[in-house]
């Protein structure tokens, strides 16, 4: 037992004389935080258009194509309506996205595209990242700008005729635009579209 | 989370009978007398333990499962379950007791094919994996998170009677990752910067617009929820995580951060987390959890089991700071008497306070109020309606009361 005892001192002592070597050559580390740690790799310039998923209101990032009302009615009627409703009133399953207009000061406001989405490249990015909710971003370019034409001129906000596209979507204005308001706590600007 | 997801009151739990206190001894009765024992193992139990010998320490597969008696559970649908909080001792959430609310369910991540991309207004545009992640400067902070959704059913009348349906969208976990900072200083900002877009790499792509000046204080890039990995339910591998800001904005799954010099007005911050005020706007980008304070023992639907002692517990927070002051009230706020809060306060954080309470059996109403060290009161709910109305769904931070009627039953009442 003593024997042991003794390899263990002796084991520690070396392990305790290795430790202050070792703090001795601790003046020649750094422990300091690099400024700079190199972290990740560049993305490639050819993805920066499919990273831009969320369109601001001045319409940057919206991509190529083009769709009519048209266009739209079919693929709403194959792909949305099961949810949204033959009118697009609503189901149990899907949002209304017309009606509503003039109910937001009421007792019980009815929030639609038409009533309440401020912006029309808001209801872009949705609709194209993740509708139908059953093959969540399957809509191409040209569907997602199809289905705003058929969702806009059926919410009175622009007529049959008008085809949605990068230069035109922007432009829409919708009828809530001046209905938010920043918090009050708020320390930073907001810009919006237009302003 | 969205307005008109709770149409339908679901299922509530058991109600809970003789519930010794938070801190305390919890037996809960299943409707029917069955029993619910999620995330256990079932073993044969002996008559006396101490005559038989006691299973292996290997026999969990190596990962722990909590044993077959107890039955602290979640609450919820297929996008959303709540935090048992009158289950619950002290102040930090299991990690398999989380809140969580999703827009388009649970996704299933590979870690080693996750990226996190930074790109925008910046000098250096970066593609980071979860590896790159991992090498980096980390930090360790207890937060809460809380849905700005969360008491959204008591803007108008007590329509709960059960404290998880009521205030079961919180929790509060130590959280583990990089600061933001660092990620943003690397890929050098352009000085014209003062946004971020945070976007998901879920379903819904949940994205929100995030003022830079909070993405340079104390946000995280959080990959680590109470000591071990994040649980999918809460953004596995990678989540930002917004201390104070409602939890909608600490983006689950984190997959994309463009910096930019306006907000995008993605769809959850114009159609969905806004708060529409007595004219007809909406109030946007309230993104700072207000004080706010709840009695966690006893609450509905407990029932006390006679009278006498009773230690009142509860949970306050404010996402400004610390909490400074805890006061109850057992006579529907006539008296106010200070609460003990236990430490340590951290800002932003969960504290516990308690406070020894004799009932005389006769009804009363128990409430509490807080105050952060930034002055902050919690309000009743007529003050709240008043400046805010009642049409708004979020942020409803008022004081929660508790009827106790004659027979020791515990219910939600505005009185």
């Amino acid at each position: 037992m003593s024997k042991c005892r003794s390899v263990t001192s002796l084991l520690v002592a070396g392990l305790f004389a290795a430790c202050l070597e070792q703090s001795t050559d601790a003046a020649e580390h750094s422990f300091t935080y690099p400024t700079t740690y190199d972290s990740g790799r560049p993305i490639a310039i050819e993805r920066e258009q499919e990273l831009r998923t969320t369109i601001p209101p001045d319409g940057f990032g919206l991509p190529e194509g083009q769709g009519t009302f048209t266009e739209g009615r079919a693929i709403y009627a194959s792909k949305c309506q099961a949810c949204h409703g033959d009118a697009l009133q609503g189901t149990a399953v899907g949002t209304a996205l017309v009606g509503g207009r003039g109910s937001l000061s009421s007792d019980s406001p009815k929030k639609t595209i038409e009533s309440f989405w401020p912006y029309a490249t808001s209801v872009f990015s949705y609709i194209r990242n993740t509708m139908p909710t059953i093959a969540p971003g399957s809509l191409t370019d040209e569907e997602s700008y199809a289905l705003m034409a058929f969702i806009l001129a059926s919410a009175n906000i622009i007529s049959t005729d008008e085809v949605m596209h990068k230069d035109t979507l922007a432009k829409v204005r919708m009828p809530n635009r001046d209905g938010f308001v920043p918090d009050d706590t708020l320390d930073i600007e907001v810009p919006m579209a237009g302003d | 989370m969205n307005p008109g997801q709770f149409k339908t009151p679901p299922t509530l739990p058991s109600r809970r009978r003789f519930i010794f206190g938070a801190g305390g001894l919890v037996i809960a009765t299943a409707a029917g007398g069955e029993t619910i024992a999620s995330g256990a193992k079932q073993y044969a139990v002996p008559d006396d333990p101490r005559k038989q010998p006691g299973r292996p320490a290997n026999d969990d597969d190596g990962y722990g499962v909590r044993s077959q008696f107890a039955r602290t559970h979640r609450v919820g649908g297929p996008s959303w379950a709540l935090t048992p909080i009158q289950d619950l001792y002290g102040t930090i959430t299991p990690s398999a007791l989380h809140f969580g609310i999703h827009h388009a369910g649970i996704p299933t991540i590979d870690p080693e094919k996750h990226r996190l991309f930074i790109h925008g207004m910046v000098k250096r545009n970066r593609e980071l994996s979860m590896e790159d992640l991992l090498r980096l400067p980390r930090v360790t902070h207890t937060y809460f998170l809380e849905c700005s959704g969360n008491t959204s059913s008591s803007w108008k009348e007590p329509r709960y009677n059960d404290i998880q349906m009521t205030h079961g969208q919180m929790s509060n976990t130590e959280w583990t990752g990089v600061p933001l900072r660092i990620v943003l200083q690397e890929v050098g900002l352009d000085p014209r910067a003062t946004w971020v877009v945070a976007e998901g790499s879920d379903a819904a792509m949940m994205s929100r617009s995030i003022p830079l000046s909070k993405c340079l204080d104390d946000a995280l890039l959080a990959f680590g929820q109470n000591g071990e990995e994040l649980r999918p339910d809460q953004g596995f591998p990678l989540r930002l995580l917004l201390p104070g800001y409602e939890g909608n904005t600490s983006i689950k799954w984190l997959r994309r951060l463009e910096v930019t010099d306006r907000p995008h007005m993605t769809r959850m911050e114009t159609r969905g987390y806004t708060d529409t005020l007595p004219d007809g706007r909406s109030r946007q980008f309230s993104f700072v959890m207000e004080a706010k304070s709840v009695i966690t023992f006893p609450s509905a639907p407990m029932i006390l089991d006679g009278r006498g002692f009773y230690e009142i517990a509860g949970l306050a927070w404010s996402g400004s700071g610390r909490i400074t002051k805890v006061e109850v009230s057992a006579d529907a706020g006539k008296h106010w008497t200070n609460a003990r809060i236990e430490g340590p306060v951290l800002p932003k954080a969960f504290v516990r306070f308690r406070l020894p309470w004799q009932w005389d059996g006769r009804a009363a109403v128990l409430q509490s109020r807080c105050v952060d060290e930034t002055g902050q009161v919690q309000p009743t709910q007529k003050e709240l309606v008043e400046s805010r109305g009642a049409k708004s769904f979020h942020h409803y931070n008022a004081i929660q009361q508790w009827g106790v009627n004659a027979k020791g039953e515990v219910s939600n009442v505005q009185v």
